[in-house]
């Protein structure tokens, strides 16, 4: 029953009462009329619900896609076409569809809401989103509000049409790039590049004195007789280049709306690079550490090896469990709005009873108090916990809160206030990233080969000042003739403008300011202390950073140190 | 972020990789909705024009007529912004209660039904037409500018004559608006005449037929009648609610029946749960501040489960 029906029997009432007790037969007759009228249509109400709802069958299709499972691509349009159908009978009016999307995606054209206005047999609606950063996405179902013509009664109900699908995180696909380093003339197999070691390659690497033992149909006959001693030619090592991409993914890199994180700039720079390398023959690896640990996966080539990478990058991309965070109101609140949109029936104060208590006393509190209860309930049967726990979570601040996280997690939103709150992330943090890294990157090169390259996409900018940590690794990789490359994502930097102090000055521009000095001052000492060691660095997410890392692949192809009259970074 | 050539001003030599856009078959049936929605609106408005200048006759004969016309219109106007439907109601009722004379005695008959199904109608029209309206994303002005180049009959340019697709569906959607306002009509003919059945059962007098109310309750006639009514009506109320609630526990879900298994238990155990919950809370929290206290190395009183208040 609505606000509306309400007024309307208490005025109705109202009038019926005095209009029999002052013997006013047309204003009892009115008011009764109205009465009825109300009965009546709470009536046909009821029964339309009740007959229609079980009939209800939806049908959603993504990109003509109606299965449970699914792939899917960043950064693309993906039509979604929606069919409401009745099994029997027809569907009357008013009936609302309201498809319950993820953060990750967005609506770009036409409404994901469809409404029922005239009995029909069915509807179908279209429109189209966009996913806007790889990993997970989870389309449960839509939100069914029944409601009369007149807006006096509705009934909201969850038709489940479960859809879960995998985003695979959006590449660039780089046409005749060679950026900054001169191609050689020669065109080598494919998948296998010179390496400026001694080897059983097909290009002269250097002569020297014959050794017994030397295959004699190595030995330069024209050299050995020129120089009156034997000569043995030595060849180059042909090998591939294997590309091995650490990818951060601790906490600092996922806050953010979904396309604004780090990790998905990270996702883009390794997904764009792996499609190049692939292309090149050259094999692929990642490693992914974030604070569950790390997981290696071997390096591979080919198609296969290419969506391996995505799937791989696309799941590591779907957020694990928060953080804890302390209770506000708006983790409430915000808790409270997906339980109404996605379980509409555990709601129901008729079935989700609140207890009576006499405190607290003030209104507010007491609507907060009952809020918090009624979510309660919710959370309770969600996950299955007994009547104790949830008497628990009435009032235990933490452990609601964790719960509240865990469902606003599960119902995919962002990390971001107030499920996350971002200020104050923490110095320990970055140092916890350092270790992990530092551990992956020694342990990726104990068990190497010949001339790697690794890609280090991580956010080393917090914890700049300590980069001392990761040295030792860095130092071992380049020693041991692999190239190091440190791409360091940030979506905040901004380089200071010249005429900056002319700008207008207000809080936020100054705190804007002093933002953009403190960054940049961090990444220069990342970067020269990086650089002093013998490793490329870019203070970017997006075609620098590719254009560093092919450049730097290339040179290792050729099996040069470095391009000719070119910077290291 | 997406990192796109194209957004970021980037060399062309890194073009991102996309999918051929979706087809744009989205928008006929998003526009068929939209037109169903913006017609039946439309229709509803004509009814409130309509029903607003007949229904005015009610105040017709009283002192202040054309100052309670002017207001009566004034809050069909409002219905553009908010529900008014109570205030109709209300308007007229209290206009009823000071213009209406008191216990006639004479059996009006069937002479009321049509400022009463007037009246309803209105309020009908007004509660429809806010609903379609909350629904549709449609300015009033651009509805109405749509419906009648729609309902022209002019076919829209680069059309040919022969297609008669979406002005013939307008129509066929304008007459189902129609055929919905008729048999909202017919039901409140139906509770008229329901209602006038129901005051008939305890007809009113002073005196009722071998009845004295006051001497045999202390009731007078109006209270007895008032009384009597009442019961009935509520009987008949409590019996479809009970039916109602009845199929309404036997159609509970599994989830349903768990968290009202679940808040029942804790409803009758809440206050011996409370009291348990909040003293181990505050036992943790006293330990918390001890261990803080001995790690910062105080030697001030610290707090134990003894002395702590």
């Amino acid at each position: 029953m609505t606000q509306r029906t309400r007024w309307l029997i208490l005025l109705a009432v109202l009038g019926f009462g005095l209009g029999i007790l002052r013997g006013q037969s047309m204003l009892a007759l009115l008011s009764l009329s109205v009465l009825l009228w109300i009965y009546v249509e709470w009536l046909l109400f009821y029964w339309r619900v009740w007959r229609e709802c079980p009939e209800l069958k939806i049908v959603r299709r993504l990109n003509g896609n109606a299965g449970e499972q699914g792939y899917l691509w960043s950064g693309r349009r993906i039509s979604v076409q929606v069919e409401v159908t009745a099994a029997r009978g027809t569907l009357g009016p008013l009936v609302t569809f309201r498809d319950c999307l993820e953060e990750n995606l967005r609506v770009v054209d036409g409404p994901s809401v469809g409404v029922l206005v005239q009995r029909s047999a069915g509807q179908t609606w279209n429109y189209t989103v966009e996913a806007l950063g790889a990993g997970d996405v989870f389309l449960p179902g839509f939100h069914v509000t029944f409601q009369d013509h007149q807006g006096f009664f509705n009934a909201e109900r969850f038709v489940a049409v479960p859809q879960r699908f995998r985003v695979l995180p959006q590449y660039a696909v780089a046409g005749d790039i060679q950026p900054r380093v001169k191609r050689m003339n020669s065109l080598p197999q494919h998948g296998i590049h010179r390496m400026q070691r001694a080897g059983m390659g097909s290009e002269l690497l250097e002569l020297r004195e014959y050794v017994p033992g030397d295959p004699p149909k190595s030995i330069a006959w024209k050299v050995s007789a020129r120089r009156g001693s034997l000569m043995t030619r030595q060849y180059e090592s042909e090998v591939p280049v294997r590309l091995v991409l650490f990818i951060d993914g601790s906490i600092g890199t996922r806050l953010g709306g979904f396309g604004r994180r780090l990790l998905d700039q990270m996702n883009f720079v390794a997904a764009s690079v792996t499609r190049t390398a692939i292309s090149a023959g050259d094999p692929v690896g990642l490693v992914l550490f974030d604070e569950r640990g790390t997981s290696r996966i071997p390096a591979s080539g080919g198609e296969r090896g290419f969506y391996n990478v995505l799937k791989n990058l696309a799941e590591f991309s779907t957020n694990p469990a928060p953080p804890g965070q302390r209770l506000t109101q708006e983790l409430v609140l915000s808790a409270i709005r997906i339980c109404h949109q996605r379980y509409p029936e555990l709601m129901d104060p008729r079935i989700n009873r609140v207890p009576f208590s006499l405190f607290p006393l003030s209104p507010w509190e007491r609507r907060r108090h009952y809020q918090r209860s009624l979510l309660a309930g919710a959370l309770a049967e969600i996950y299955q916990l007994p009547p104790q726990q949830m008497t628990n979570l009435i009032y235990d601040d933490s452990r609601m809160a964790w719960y509240a996280q865990s469902m606003l997690n599960e119902a995919g939103l962002a990390w971001m206030s107030p499920m996350i709150q971002t200020r104050n992330r923490g110095f320990h943090d970055g140092m916890a990233t350092m270790q992990l890294l530092s551990k992956a990157l020694t342990d990726c090169v104990s068990v190497a080969r010949d001339n790697e390259v690794y890609v280090i996409l991580a956010n080393l900018l917090e914890c700049a000042t300590n980069i001392a940590h990761l040295m030792p690794a860095v130092r071992m990789a380049l020693a041991r003739h692999h190239r190091v490359i440190v791409v360091c994502p940030t979506p905040t930097f901004r380089r200071p403008q010249p005429d900056s102090f002319r700008q207008e000055v207000t809080a936020e521009n100054l705190l804007k300011q002093a933002e953009d000095i403190r960054l940049a001052e961090l990444s220069l000492r990342l970067r020269r202390t990086l650089c002093r060691a013998g490793a490329a660095v870019s203070i970017s997410g997006e075609q620098q950073a590719i254009r560093m890392i092919l450049s730097e692949t290339q040179l290792a192809r050729t099996g040069r140190v470095s391009a000719a009259g070119a910077a290291r970074s | 972020m997406t990192g796109t050539s194209a957004q970021n001003g980037g060399p062309a030599a890194i073009a991102p990789s996309r999918q051929a856009p979706a087809s744009q078959d989205v928008t006929f049936h998003h526009r068929h909705i939209t037109t169903a929605t913006d017609i039946h609106r439309f229709l509803y408005m004509l009814v409130i024009v309509i029903g607003g200048i007949l229904a005015s006759v009610l105040f017709a004969g009283s002192e202040f007529s054309s100052s309670l016309k002017l207001i009566f219109l004034a809050l069909l106007v409002l219905t553009l912004k908010r529900w008014t439907g109570a205030l109709l109601l209300a308007m007229v009722q209290v206009h009823l209660f000071l213009s209406e004379p008191r216990l006639t005695g004479v059996f009006s008959g069937l002479t009321n039904v049509v400022p009463v199904v007037l009246l309803m109608t209105l309020i009908m029209a007004v509660s429809r037409f806010r609903t379609l309206t909350s629904l549709s994303e449609t300015s009033i002005p651009a509805m109405v500018l749509a419906i009648l180049r729609g309902t022209s009959g002019s076919a829209p340019p680069g059309m040919p004559l022969a297609n008669t697709g979406p002005s013939a569906r307008n129509t066929g959607i304008f007459d189902t608006g129609i055929r919905q306002v008729l048999l909202a009509l017919l039901l409140f003919c139906g509770c008229f005449l329901a209602a006038r059945a129901v005051l008939f059962l305890v007809p009113e007098g002073t005196t009722l037929t071998g009845l004295n109310t006051i001497a045999e309750y202390r009731l007078r006639p109006g209270g007895y009648r008032l009384l009597v009514l009442g019961l009935l009506l509520f009987a008949g109320y409590l019996l479809t609610w009970l039916l109602i609630n009845e199929g309404f526990w036997r159609r509970l879900s599994k989830g349903q029946a768990g968290i009202y298994l679940r808040s029942t238990m804790t409803h009758w155990l809440s206050p011996d749960l409370r009291s348990i919950i909040l003293r181990r809370l505050r036992a943790k929290r006293r330990k918390s501040v001890t261990v803080k206290n001995v790690v910062s190395g105080t030697t001030d009183d610290i707090p134990t489960a003894d002395n702590f208040s």
